[in-house]
């Protein structure tokens, strides 16, 4: 198998989106949480000229968000600790996350630190790393978050998909902010085919957080067309939503999780809406930190995936059409630490069997490495490297088959100019 | 985003913006083609 590099060059949509773009600074090379847990809300409530603060400097894209003594805090993404201080000065007691590349995040006025955050201890995107309060110099109980990048104030967004948080530089007293839901970073807005349509179209679905409602717009090949409402209260506080054929009907269902007990539920698709959910798994796995569902085992069914960070576990519960089953480990070390993971038949043939992908921005002493773990049906192959020096300080990483050819092909993409690269997958 | 808009077979390359603006450059196979918005004023709040 050989590899190709193309540069996917379409002057014309990096001419269009550039004009379109409000913001300039390229995002990190991995989505940003809101800082609580998923599926809870918090606002602003101070930011520079927000409320007339005077965030300046290197906090001058600081904002403050409205918590409660002894709320949780979370990572906005997966890095080191590199400070933890216990103050009753300036930031008070306060956590600096290095994400690597020079992006850093810190949360200050916190009451204490989580369990196991230590300096150098690594944390996902999402994890608990402390417990708001009002300590340093702070006039009441909040969470001040300041991203900076090389040492400079860096604009955290979008977080969850969200952005607009800022108001900076007009002093506004007493604004309204909305609640903000947190939730991991890519799911509020999807491609898949919902309606099942013979040409297999991918639809635009759309998840709510805040109401758990989803919407699609039907795909016609040319447009997305006649947006309505598919289901409501699907997936409100749950920490993923995804989209896959798990009954094998060649329509995309919509499928929730919730971290807090494993559990999985699915409302399958009709073709024009989403049937009522039901559950399908529970225990599919607490502590788990990132979630998939791609066909596996090669029965043209989507099964649920769940990968470990820390240590390259995954865990399969494969679709039996009407539930998902038992949750197996399909390999162990495969992508601890990674960036970046993905699930994609990047072998072809048939059977189709999504394959267990992983990028790493730096990995012993190179850069941007990828390395795929094959489906055999009933558990991953041993892992190997797939690609070299593909998409390094990309901001997004993904799998798919771009060309037609039967096989996942490697996609990265620059929010800075709006490239896309793909490395076109061969036989 | 990629996903296979155009029904072709091949994956698209898909753009949204939290203004509701969505743009697509299908994939020709060999490159990614002319964007063009494909629905707008969708998904805003999401």
């Amino acid at each position: 198998m050989k590899l190709r590099l193309v540069l996917a060059g379409f002057c014309a949509m990096v001419l269009a989106l550039a004009s379109l773009s409000t913001t300039t600074q390229a995002a990190p090379s991995f989505g940003l949480q809101l800082p609580w847990p998923a599926g809870t809300q918090h606002r602003i409530n101070g930011g520079n000229g927000y409320n007339c603060g005077t965030h300046t400097g290197g906090d001058y894209y600081a904002l403050d968000f409205a918590f409660a003594s002894g709320e949780a805090v979370t990572a906005v993404a997966a890095g080191t600790v590199a400070t933890k201080i216990f103050s009753n000065f300036g930031y008070g007691n306060h956590l600096i996350l290095d994400h690597g590349y020079g992006y850093t995040s810190l949360y200050a006025h916190l009451q204490s630190f989580a369990a196991g955050i230590s300096v150098g201890a690594t944390v996902i995107g999402g994890q608990i790393v402390g417990y708001a309060d009002n300590t340093g110099d702070s006039t009441g109980d909040h969470l001040h978050l300041r991203m900076q990048k090389s040492g400079a104030a860096y604009q955290p967004e979008p977080m969850s998909g969200v952005t607009g948080f800022g108001n900076y530089g007009a002093c506004t007293a007493n604004p309204t902010s909305p609640y903000w839901t947190s939730r991991a970073p890519f799911d509020a807005q999807q491609l898949s085919d919902a309606s099942g349509d013979a040409a297999h179209k991918n639809d635009a679905v759309v998840f709510y957080a805040a109401s758990g409602n989803w919407q699609v717009a039907y795909s016609n090949g040319i447009d997305f067309v006649s947006p309505s409402t598919w289901i409501t209260g699907h997936g409100y506080t749950s920490n993923r939503e995804l989209l896959g054929d798990v009954n094998g009907d060649g329509k995309a269902d919509a499928v929730v999780y919730f971290g807090s007990n494993g559990s999985w539920y699915v409302a399958l698709s009709t073709g024009s809406s989403f049937a009522p959910y039901t559950l399908w798994k529970t225990g599919h796995r607490v502590g788990s930190s990132d979630h998939f569902l791609g066909d596996v085992t090669g029965d043209g069914k989507a099964d649920a995936v769940v990968f470990f960070r820390q240590s390259g576990d995954w865990y399969v519960a494969a679709s039996t059409g009407s539930s998902f089953g038992t949750s197996t480990r399909w390999i162990a070390g495969h992508g601890a630490g990674s960036t970046t993971q993905m699930l994609g038949d990047v072998t072809g043939g048939t059977p189709s069997r999504a394959d267990a992908v992983v990028y790493f921005e730096s990995i012993g002493g190179q850069n941007a490495v990828w390395y795929v773990a094959r489906s055999n049906g009933s558990g991953f192959d041993p892992y190997s490297q797939w690609i070299v020096g593909h998409g390094f300080t990309s901001d997004r990483q993904m799998v798919a088959d771009v060309n037609g050819g039967g096989r996942a092909d490697a996609v990265v993409y620059f929010g800075a100019n709006g490239s896309w690269y793909v490395a076109l997958n061969w036989v | 985003m990629l996903g296979d808009t155009t029904g072709d077979g091949k994956a698209d390359a898909t753009i949204y913006y939290g203004s509701g603006w969505w743009y697509v450059a299908p994939s020709t196979g060999s490159s990614f083609g002319s964007v063009s918005d494909w629905i707008t004023n969708y998904g805003v709040g999401s």
